[in-house]
């Protein structure tokens, strides 16, 4: 890795001598051996603007990409407890505390999500529709009285909690793909 | 179980910091439960010192709608709608859409 980085420097090196032995020796060039005052000024503004430019577009740059990174690792941990409770209604019953535990991590997920995106150079993406989403399943689940602890899912429930869940979860990898837009 | 400090009640240490779900018969901690050995003291004393009873949804471990939906309905029926809806107010900063879903609960009562 290193050998290769001062590799990349000699080429340059070598390159830019290179470069000098020509402009030198071909006639067509004339260099003057004195420079104007305004020209000298010209190059050092020239030169102080494309720092800056390049430096600032940098540091905004570097800024954006670490608030998506956290935006989207905040994500990934939702998206992690909706994937527990896919399992838990694949196997159609849901031991009660645990689903309404889940729910309540993913609403208060969702909220901080929704807070950081505000306060992020990604303000305007809507988290509404995630977290509306979630309050359906949530009211379809848990309105169910549970046997022996555990909510029991009959077929029409399972089947709409199941289309539910996975409209959830497909909301919230759009919430990455818009997020990866910005 | 201890009684709620007056005018406010926090379900986590004033009831349970895990809320069942609707009927003493689904198990423990529930709605019913909830309504009947503490809602319903706590509100009628909110309503004889004409005040408003303060209801602090955080600290739990999670709702079930079941729960809510039950001890609400109860006491907006008993109780009846606008006496309900002035004065009580619910107040979350966990999971604050529980708010309007408990003023649609109340507002569906018949």
């Amino acid at each position: 890795m290193l050998n290769n980085k001062y590799f990349i420097y000699s080429i340059f090196w070598a390159f830019g001598i290179l470069l000098g032995v020509f402009f030198c020796n071909f006639s067509y060039f004339v260099f003057e051996k004195t420079i104007r005052l305004a020209d000298l000024l010209s190059i050092g503004i020239t030169g102080f603007l494309g720092i800056y430019i390049a430096t600032s577009v940098n540091k905004v740059f570097t800024r954006n990409h670490s608030e998506k990174e956290f935006l989207i690792k905040e994500i990934k941990s939702s998206l992690k407890v909706v994937n527990e409770l896919i399992g838990l209604i694949h196997d159609k019953s849901l031991p009660f505390g645990k689903a309404v535990n889940n729910f309540k991590i993913i609403n208060e997920d969702l909220l901080l999500i929704e807070r950081l995106i505000n306060s992020s150079h990604c303000k305007g993406i809507d988290v509404s529709v995630v977290r509306n989403e979630l309050i359906i399943l949530r009211n379809n689940v848990t309105k169910i009285s549970p046997v022996n602890g555990n909510i029991i899912l009959d077929s029409t429930n399972y089947n709409i909690a199941r289309v539910q869940i996975l409209k959830l979860k497909s909301f919230l990898y759009n919430l990455v793909f818009e997020i990866n837009r910005k | 179980m201890q009684i709620a400090t007056k005018h406010f009640l926090k379900i986590s240490s004033d009831f349970s910091e895990t809320p069942g779900a609707r009927y003493y018969t689904d198990g423990h901690d529930s709605g019913q439960e909830f309504y009947e050995k503490i809602l319903c003291h706590a509100f009628q004393e909110a309503l004889d010192d004409k005040a408003v009873l303060t209801i602090d949804l955080d600290g739990t471990e999670g709702y079930a709608t079941s729960f809510l939906d039950e001890a609400f309905m109860r006491l907006t029926k008993d109780f009846g709608k606008n006496e309900v809806l002035s004065h009580l107010k619910i107040i979350s900063t966990e999971e604050p859409d529980w708010i309007s879903e408990i003023d649609n609960y109340i507002k569906d009562v018949e």
